[in-house]
């Protein structure tokens, strides 16, 4: 008890160490001059970047005002990937560690596939999807749903069997069973499934507006460098990174306000 | 004049034809390697209804795995159980388990793992809560209501194990060593506690054990099973009148007997 007093200010302050002292490291830099400013901008032109993109006036200056828009568009593709990657991986996952048909059936072309790095789904999506939401979506849904996938059949593997058991001799069905028995016990599992995948999907999210896309949050990264603007690369960096972070607690709570065994486990 | 009111017990010596529980020539095999293990062989025994029948044998004889057949968890290489006269096929809320390790849902309250095996039954909110209340008081856990099984001790969950089977009325309570776990105190206070259960509800139980002491404290008879491949060695009667007393010399005699029979 006492432990847990004495460090009470911990969790508080120990987070945003390593993003201080990494801002602190950057001003020093650049006060030293030693990196060229094209290369990396002070932080105080990224500041202003920053304000000018969230909160400027449209037309105020290049990208300003854009980043509701922008984070809009994103959002949606990412959510809507990141759906399909849920509804395809969470069931089939869950499926393939109980069923060992199922398991037979799909590990080998799903650890082959998943072998391939991302990005060179993306001139074939092109190809499939043109460019723009569809190539982006697709992207995310394939990227998230690995993690999620792998994770739902280990969670699903490695459910107490004594559990399923008391569940069959008091008398549950299969549905009843695998709603309230073997989805809450896999849930750690499943949440970092989730949530792997949920991060991943922003890493792709990029990718896919990384191929022309005119908004989205990885849009005007790739085009803040074709207009030679680094701030605004580094801008669109750190919203990601921002972005990332609170999409994860946002799921996190979300799991936790919708499931007893996601608040309860762990 | 005055009768004194008596009660008589109907002397029943129970016969075949009150078994409810008939295990007949059951056999059980299991692969292992490129081999066979022959774990149980030939067991055969009855139990009637209301009866208290503990099962000793030593470590690795087969008896979590006659227990398991019992419970239809697993099917049995040769011979059946029969239950009321039916073929046991599948687990089902008339035989329940309650299991040697923890098998409580770690993700729901006390409560809730009693009141499980009662949700899609039909009954209303407050009947549930009534129900799960009585059988929460009945083992002693009234304020412990609403803690999750890892913030409660050993004697305690296996106490809550016992409260989600009781509520749902099984036919036959079957038992794997639920309180080897727990230490002699807590075993003894389980023990009394699940007398007075069984004669408040008069269950018929299976109680699993390699502890003779417990045995001789709880039985009405007693199966001793040899060792591989493990069959029903020897029957005993327990006829000590209850309370039972673990320091009277006549309970002293039948665990001697019992721990002769053992070896
Ligand atoms: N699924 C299985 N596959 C192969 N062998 C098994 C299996 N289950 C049990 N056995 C073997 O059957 C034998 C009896 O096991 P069981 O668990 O029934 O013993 P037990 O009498 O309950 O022992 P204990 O008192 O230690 O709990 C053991 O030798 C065990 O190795
Ligand atoms: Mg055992």
């Amino acid at each position: 008890m006492w432990k847990k007093e004495k460090y009470f200010n911990g969790p508080l302050i120990l987070p945003w160490i390593i993003p201080c002292l990494g801002i602190l490291l950057w001003i020093i830099v650049s006060k030293t001059e030693v990196v060229p400013g094209y290369l990396l901008p002070r932080p105080l032109e990224i500041g202003k970047a920053g304000y000018s993109y969230i909160f400027g006036e449209a037309g105020g200056g290049p990208y300003a005002g854009r980043f509701l828009a922008d984070l809009g568009s994103s959002t949606v593709r990412v959510g809507c990937g990141f759906a399909l990657a849920v509804l395809l991986g969470l069931p089939l996952g869950i499926a393939s560690g109980r069923l060992p048909y199922v398991h037979e059936l799909f590990s080998n072309s799903i650890n082959g596939l998943r072998a391939v790095p991302g990005i060179s789904w993306l001139p074939l999506a092109m190809i499939w999807f043109g460019i723009g939401m569809k190539t982006t979506v697709f992207l995310v849904a394939l990227a998230a749903f690995f993690p999620i996938y792998l994770n739902s059949a280990a969670g699903a593997t490695q459910v107490n069997p004594l559990l399923l058991q008391a569940g069959a001799m008091m008398g549950v069905g299969r549905v009843r069973g695998t709603f309230a028995i073997l989805l809450p016990a896999a849930m750690p599992h499943i949440i970092t499934g989730l949530r792997l995948g949920l991060g991943i999907s922003w890493a792709y999210l990029v990718l896919g507006e990384l191929s022309g896309v005119p908004n989205g949050l990885g849009a005007i990264i790739m085009d803040a460098r074709m207009l030679g603007r680094t701030d605004f690369i580094v801008v669109g960096i750190i919203v990601i990174a921002v972005i990332g972070r609170v999409s994860d607690r946002l799921l996190t709570v979300l799991l936790r306000s919708c499931f007893k065994s996601a608040r309860r486990l762990n | 004049m005055k009768t004194r009111a008596k009660v008589i017990p109907l002397a029943r010596r129970p016969g075949p034809e009150d078994a409810l529980i008939e295990v007949d020539g059951v056999r059980k095999v299991f692969p292992v390697g490129a081999s066979f293990l022959t774990v149980l062989d030939e067991v055969r025994f009855q139990v009637s209804r209301g009866e208290l029948v503990c099962i000793i044998g030593r470590s690795g004889c087969g008896k979590s795995t006659l227990l398991k057949i019992l419970a239809g968890f697993l099917a049995p290489s040769a011979g059946k159980v029969l239950l009321n006269g039916e073929t046991v096929a599948r687990p089902g809320p008339d035989r329940c388990m309650v299991f040697q390790e923890d098998a409580l849902f770690p993700w729901l309250t006390v409560r809730e793992n009693v009141a499980f095996g009662l949700r899609g039954k039909g009954l209303s909110t407050t009947e549930v809560r009534e129900q799960v209340d009585k059988f929460l008081a009945l083992v002693g856990l009234r304020e412990f209501h609403n803690y999750l099984p890892r913030h409660i001790s050993g004697g305690m969950k296996q106490r809550v194990a016992l409260a989600r089977v009781l509520i749902l009325e099984p036919q036959v309570l079957l038992m794997d060593e639920p309180f080897a776990a727990l230490d002699a105190q807590t075993r003894e206070e389980m023990q009394d506690l699940l007398l007075t259960l069984w004669r408040q509800l008069s269950h018929t139980i299976i109680f699993v054990t390699h502890d003779i002491t417990e045995a001789v404290a709880l039985a009405d008879r007693v199966l001793v099973m040899s060792t591989a491949p493990g069959r029903i060695q020897q029957q005993l009667r327990v006829e000590l009148a209850r309370p039972r007393r673990r320091d009277r010399e006549d309970f002293m005699d039948l665990a001697g007997k019992l721990s002769a029979a053992l070896r």
